[in-house]
């Protein structure tokens, strides 16, 4: 029998040696890479916008180069409706966006200085109510509007005239979610 | 690659940074309070992808998926299964309970009291609630290291067909495929299958027959590090004596279980022709949550929710590594786990030194660091050891006046294990003297535990067993001024968790260390730790000597 002869030891055990040193090893390395951004996170912010908190995973997720293609991934397959990038309107932004059963519109106030609203309405019977608006924008921070809870359509949001949101919105190049 | 293990351990492994972060975003994603995945599902999905044991649990997850497409309402599966924030039994029952689709428009799934029951397989198929935030973890896994897209492709052609058994393995072989392919790169087996090869073939050549647990003793180890060091041609995989100690740890627990199950089979007339080398996953990984059950303590009295009581420091959790990895081998192997907590400390300072200094300078500090005692003393070790057995002994009292004060009936369970000599005292005072003594059985057996507890917080200690046990309780929890130990909380409801989750952990804690501690003392009765300790000197010195001969 010679010093480095294995053959005589027992596949099972072999096999539950390497198991078990494995099992030690990744306990020991996913300690070390913890900090890592969980996709469950992510999944249950898009289906469950409304905790404290949604806006910081949303935006390490988008940020995150790696993540970034499976975070839209997911969000157009749970989105209720998807708005693609679309020709500029002729004062240079787009005011009204409309897909599938649902209808986004900015309604300015006549006010001075007053705020904008975003009314989501519903273009065709059947519409489930939404979520979460997410507007994403080439190379720029993606942006999330929370909607409030309500038992039917119309939803409206009111913002700041100079609201990033509202930014995204009109850029052309910006492809919007609902969820 | 990932190198840790501590100290001269210098343990480098060949998992890849992309696996370990795709497990660590699965095993450390937050929940309501807490994590996502409770400890349980965390090691059994460390112990799933150690074992490469995923097969059998893909399949219950496609049937699985089915099930949730059909009863979830938005989002389909991605809804229900990543729709709950805490992966619980619980949360999944009234998910599934709550779905306004059961049964409805011949969805063909019930939510019963324990499972979820999809009737459109053939043979039914039966998800327990308690099964699923494991497989939801594999889920998890899945679409973090596979990608989203890849898996939810292969899903999504699922889902569109007729879902029946035959399609449901289907997909089960297809994500098997690409984990098997990812691990393939990522969790390479072969370093791990040298050393078992290096070790059985020494244990082999020592002893003249097949490799056994008995065969791994305290002077086999330290001889085989010796012979490994005098080599001097491992590449690294046997020069910490710590990482050869862990290594021979988990060779007699691989060798011990698979014996035991080896004369099991024997019995059988059909099974698994292991002399052919076949062996089936699912089996080490069955092997494997025994053996490995024991290792994960310290991670888990460390992981929330049991991180809300701070029963263990960072200094003991770090004298009690050895003794955990141990296992049931803490009082057959308490030298190796001495010399390994002693000269590994010893060790690693060489290896600092090696790393940080070159030179002549090095040179000298690395030859005079082999030429000197260890700091610690093995009286020094074993006096910690005690103190720490102390300590832990101190805190089950504590974790058992929360569990009073909370009135459950746990406590007492833990003041039967404490003070076993108290036992007939307590069964005297639940069925009272008199004619059918020791021969009743209580009708209400939970009403008599109630009133034991409420007698135990009102009684007199010095009359009655139960009230003894608590005002030991009180007075240990009260010596304990660590995170949560508090008395104003003592009664939230997540110390009580905390509480409920440590006690086990600790009192296994305990008992390796009580093994290891009672084997040392029958140890150093015949020859005293410091006469062990200078012969152990003159040994280390020279196998050290031997390793690192080039910088000596």
């Amino acid at each position: 029998m010679t010093g480095e002869d294995e053959t005589v030891a027992d596949p099972l055990a072999k096999a539950l040696f390497t198991a078990a040193s494995l099992a030690r090893d990744l306990r020991g390395a996913t300690k070390e890479a913890a900090g890592a951004i969980c996709f469950s996170e992510l999944a249950h912010r898009l289906l469950r916008p409304d905790g404290r908190g949604a806006d910081a995973v949303l935006d390490r997720a988008f940020g995150n180069p790696k993540l970034a293609p499976a975070a839209e991934a997911l969000l157009r397959r749970i989105a209720l409706a998807e708005f693609p990038a679309a020709a500029a309107a002729s004062s240079g932004g787009l005011e009204m966006r409309e897909r599938d059963s649902y209808r986004l519109r900015l309604a300015t106030s006549l006010a001075a200085d007053g705020p904008t609203y975003l009314l989501i309405e519903q273009a065709q019977p059947g519409a489930e109510l939404p979520r979460l608006l997410v507007a994403l924008q080439p190379g720029m921070r993606p942006e999330y509007a929370v909607l409030p809870e309500a038992d039917t359509l119309p939803l409206q949001l009111m913002f700041d005239a100079d609201a990033p949101f509202l930014r995204a919105f009109r850029n052309p190049d910006s492809r919007l979610f609902l969820t | 690659m990932f190198e840790h293990g501590g100290g001269a351990a210098g343990l480098r492994t060949e998992i890849s940074g992309e696996l370990a972060s795709a497990l660590a975003a699965v095993v450390e994603a937050s929940g309501d309070a807490g994590r996502r995945y409770d400890a349980r599902v965390r090691r059994s999905l460390i112990q799933t992808v150690a074992a490469r044991a995923y097969g059998r649990p893909l399949l219950e997850l496609a049937f699985l998926i089915s099930a949730a497409d059909r009863i979830a309402g938005r989002g389909g599966y991605i809804g229900y299964l990543w729709g709950v924030r805490t992966a619980s039994a619980a949360a999944f029952k009234a998910a599934s309970i709550a779905s306004g689709r059961l049964d409805r428009n011949g969805s063909g799934v019930h939510a019963g009291a324990n499972e979820l029951i999809l009737r459109t397989a053939s043979p039914e198929f039966r998800i327990s609630y308690g099964r699923i935030p494991f497989l939801a973890a594999l889920l998890d896994f899945c679409v973090t290291a596979l990608g989203f897209e890849a898996v939810d492709d292969e899903i999504a052609a699922f889902l569109a067909g007729p879902q029946g058994r035959g399609e449901a393995q289907a997909l089960a072989n297809a994500l098997s495929r690409r984990l098997y392919e990812f691990l393939k790169r990522h969790l390479p087996s072969q370093q791990y299958e040298r050393k078992f090869g290096v070790i059985c073939g020494f244990l082999a050549d020592r002893s003249g027959r097949r490799p056994a647990a008995e065969s791994i003793d305290d002077r086999t180890i330290l001889a085989f590090w010796e012979q490994r060091c005098a080599l001097h041609s491992d590449g690294g995989d046997f020069r910490g004596f710590r990482t050869v100690a862990l290594d021979c740890f988990r060779l007699r627990t691989a060798l011990k279980e698979a014996a035991v199950r080896r004369a099991v089979e024997s019995a059988a007339p059909i099974g698994p022709s292991r002399e052919q080398g076949e062996v089936d996953p699912e089996q080490v990984l069955e092997a494997l949550e025994v053996v490995d059950g024991g290792r994960a303590i310290l991670t888990e009295l460390s992981s929330p929710p049991a991180d809300r009581l701070k029963s263990v420091n960072k200094r003991e959790a770090a004298r009690l590594e050895m003794v955990l990895e141990a296992g049931d081998a803490a009082g057959i192997l308490p030298l190796t786990i001495l010399r390994a907590e002693v000269f590994g400390a010893h060790q690693a300072r060489i290896i600092q030194a090696l790393r940080r200094r070159s030179g002549h300078a090095g040179q000298d500090l690395v030859a005079s660091l082999i030429g000197t005692s260890p700091e610690e003393k093995y009286a020094t070790t074993v006096a910690s050891f005690g103190t720490i057995a102390m300590h832990l002994l101190k805190v089950r009292k504590a974790l058992m006046y929360i569990l009073f004060r909370n009135r459950r009936p746990e406590a007492l369970a833990i003041a039967v294990s404490l003070f076993p000599e108290m036992a007939p005292a307590l069964k005297q005072s639940v069925s009272g003297s008199g004619p059918f003594e020791g021969n009743v059985v209580p009708l209400r057996p939970e009403q008599v535990v109630g009133g034991l507890i409420e007698h135990a917080l009102s009684g007199d200690p010095e009359a009655a067993p139960e009230a003894g046990f608590f005002h030991a309780a009180r007075g240990a929890f009260a010596k304990i001024n660590r995170r949560g130990f508090d008395e104003n909380r003592v009664l939230e409801r997540e110390v009580l968790e905390a509480a409920e989750v440590s006690e086990p952990l600790v009192r296994d804690c305990a008992k390796s260390l009580q093994d290891l501690l009672k084997s040392l003392g029958r140890h150093f009765d015949l020859i005293s730790p410091d006469q062990v300790f200078d012969e152990d000197c003159r040994r280390f010195a020279a196998a050290l000597a031997a390793l690192y001969r080039e910088h000596a």
